[in-house]
């Protein structure tokens, strides 16, 4: 008969409390506590409740560099229009910080929770090319964007000292390409796409935008950012803009959003470098979200339309979970 | 039935977890409706979060009152607000649907 340590190499180890899915991941212990013989196993990817946002808005610039458990999410717009709120995430819950100086919705944003960049957006009174630089307490305006636009993805790739923005509404729809240095804007090549509210993840050098809304039809092109160029991948299954996204170049998920059938959808479809495969909703279909994160697996999606959510739902994949061996 | 269905409120963190979406079932509407899979996990869920049990019609109601008063919203918008505008995320008036 095969055993435990015959399959493994080691006993079978007693335990008096388990230990965190995670950690015990693909192990197999005894809780003496329990008397209960317990395994780890790494399930499907599944998205959770967060915190809840003081102030409910949509079409929400967040920091997208930083990981689903610290963020910033800064503007946006609620009833009756654009606000400069900002809030910080610890994991748990959000706590009000200081306001941006502009009040702007459909902004993009770089860098981490003490380190962002604010760029642009706006729709009324007017698209704007300002830029705010958040130093952990408080923003101060920086150099403009060298063109004005707003519907830019709701995280652009980067850091606060290395950002990078693609495409965006002047409000013509655009596929120019910006780089920031932490001091000025420079003009780079431009998206193969001209499109509006992608879902762009990575950093300056190496990043992936996908979806979006063209000069008239939601968009399912992902294009890769190598430094230099922008060169076509493999489509999303579902065409669609305001959309959030998080991971690198490489490993990616691209989550809600709108579509030519949905105003607002659930859908999150995962990058692997090659191609996207359609995995778990979001409990709520929403769209013009703030979102972001790290990794394909630590992911944020935050507020969003219908109406001005304040709800959060938080990606993780893979979900580990503990299970109780059953002998009858 | 392969749905159930309650009123929760939607208190953050922990309200549903990683585990409980690979568990069961679950999709949340307007007017704090949850469909809920009908299954042992899910009737559990609904107990955690103190959710009222609601049949299939009252959810509807529930949501479709809450769409009803979105529309009522988007009626009273000027109509220059109402137009699509260029560069701008499509708005349009909410619609009822049906729940699963």
């Amino acid at each position: 008969m095969a055993t435990y340590k015959g399959i493994k190499g080691v006993k079978v180890v007693t335990k008096a409390t388990d230990p965190t899915a995670s950690e015990a991941d693909a192990t197999v212990w005894y809780n003496s506590t329990g008397n209960a013989l317990k395994y780890s196993v790494a399930g499907t990817g599944a998205w959770a409740a967060g915190g809840g946002l003081n102030t409910a808005r949509s079409q929400i610039p967040t920091s997208v560099m930083a990981p689903s458990s610290a963020t910033l999410c800064a503007g946006g717009s609620t009833a009756p229009g654009e606000v400069a709120v900002v809030e910080k995430y610890d994991g748990t819950s959000w706590t009000e910080v200081n306001n941006i100086n502009t009040a702007r919705r459909n902004a993009g944003g770089c860098g981490t929770v003490n380190t962002a960049v604010v760029i642009a957006g706006g729709q009324s009174p007017g698209v704007t090319a300002i830029c705010e630089l958040y130093d952990g307490t408080s923003w101060t305006e920086v150099n403009n964007l060298n063109q004005a636009k707003t519907s830019v993805a709701p995280g652009g790739a980067g850091s606060s000292t290395a950002g990078l923005l693609a495409g965006g509404s002047t409000p013509s729809i655009t596929n120019q390409t910006e780089s920031w240095d932490g001091t000025c804007w420079t003009e780079l090549n431009n998206l193969n796409t001209a499109r509006q509210a992608m879902g762009v993840v990575g950093t300056q050098t190496a990043s992936i935008a996908g979806g979006g809304y063209g000069p008239s039809t939601y968009a399912g092109e992902a294009e890769v950012w190598d430094g230099t160029s922008w060169s076509e991948v493999n489509n999303l299954n579902t065409a669609r803009g305001w959309l959030g996204a998080a991971g690198t170049t490489t490993s990616a998920v691209g989550f809600a959003g709108q579509s030519a059938t949905s105003t607002q959808t659930a859908l999150t479809e995962t990058w692997d470098g090659t191609s996207w495969t359609e995995v778990a909703d979001l409990a709520t279909a929403r769209q013009s979200i703030g979102g972001g994160g790290t990794t394909q697996g630590a992911a944020i999606a935050v507020g969003g339309a219908p109406g001005y959510l304040s709800s959060v739902e938080v990606w993780s994949d893979p979900v580990y979970a503990i299970k109780t061996v059953t002998v009858s | 039935m392969a749905n159930t269905y309650c009123t929760a409120t939607n208190f953050g963190k922990g309200f549903f977890t990683h585990e409980d979406r690979n568990d069961f079932y679950l999709s949340g509407h307007a007017g704090d409706v949850w469909v809920v899979g009908n299954n042992a996990a899910g009737v559990s869920w609904i107990n955690r979060v103190s959710g009222t049990a609601k049949t299939k019609a009252e959810a509807q109601a529930i949501v479709d009152g809450e769409v009803e008063t979105a529309q009522a919203a988007w009626d009273a918008l000027p109509e220059a607000e109402k137009a699509p505008t260029a560069g701008f995320e499509t708005r349009t008036r909410p619609v009822k649907y049906t729940l699963p």
